[in-house]
């Protein structure tokens, strides 16, 4: 299954190909319809995964993305999305401190 | 078919306070005008309920409720966030540090940080700005969606509902 293969392009790769393919199936389609190419030429490296991704989810579900449902549909974009929350961490260092204290203090400032 | 008056968009409060906080107070949105696809005449009700804000609104705030751990919309919220901060420095528009900060932000981020906000939009205000969104991702080939890439603060009203239980 090509969502392996996340684990195994480069970071930037990793996170559009995640993102464009968990938005096909957010919007139940088939296609892999990019907004923008933020990451150049990784962009479309990334647009052919998430496309392959798409189409080896319909394949090994035997049915076209549209006919899914939404159960299944949830559980490939909760697997893709823990795959993009690694991969998008993994090229820094992640300051829980920090991101601790700067939630606290937004929770203080934007209340709403 | 006439402007819209209003265009409505559900996204969480921890997306509000990045774009406040990192962004510019500039917010990424996909809205409609139609806010629930349930109260429009049955002749009219195009897209599906499960792709209109109130429905949106309603399923992430029973998630953020009952503390799902393994919410999908959550997750996926998450998920975005984590590749918008991702695009914004391929396009230097943060700086490392800021990447960092926002990627360890969102890591740290508690079940209520999720809950949602209804932003409503007057379409004067972003007529100039918005953006058709494209077909393929519509959730009806006919429905009215449209993105706007860089929603300035100023241009919206952020409402938390007062559906009480959290």
């Amino acid at each position: 299954m090509a969502l392996e293969v996340l684990a195994s392009v480069s970071q930037n790769v990793a996170v559009e190909a995640g993102y464009l393919a968990i938005r096909a199936l957010k919007h139940l389609s088939g296609s892999v319809v990019p907004a923008d190419e933020p990451f150049g030429a990784e962009s479309v490296t990334a647009r052919a995964l998430a496309q392959r991704i798409i189409d080896e989810i319909s394949s090994t579900e035997a049915r076209p993305i549209p006919n899914l449902g939404r159960a299944r549909v949830d559980y490939y974009i909760s697997k893709i999305a823990e795959i993009v929350h690694a991969r998008a961490a993994e090229s820094i260092r992640i300051d829980a401190e920090r991101g601790d204290a700067i939630l606290a203090e937004l929770r203080e400032e934007f209340r709403v | 078919m006439a402007d819209p008056l209003i265009l409505y968009s559900t996204n969480t409060w921890l997306a509000y306070v990045i774009g406040e906080r990192f962004y510019g107070s500039q917010h990424y949105v996909w809205c409609t005008p139609d806010f629930d696809a349930r109260a429009l005449p049955r002749i009219e009700q195009i897209a599906p309920p499960s792709s209109s804000p109130a429905e949106i609104y309603q399923d992430l705030y029973e998630d953020v409720r009952r503390g799902d751990k393994h919410s999908s919309k959550i997750k996926d919220n998450k998920a975005g966030l984590l590749r918008g901060a991702a695009a914004k420095r391929a396009a230097s528009m943060i700086s490392e540090d800021d990447y960092r900060v926002v990627v360890s932000t969102v890591k740290q981020a508690q079940g209520r940080d999720f809950r949602p906000l209804l932003y409503v939009i007057p379409f004067a205000r972003v007529r100039a700005i918005v953006q058709p969104a494209p077909v393929e991702l519509r959730a009806h080939p006919l429905s009215r969606e449209y993105i706007i890439e860089h929603l300035p603060r100023v241009d919206f009203d952020a409402l938390e509902l007062p559906l009480g239980g959290m």
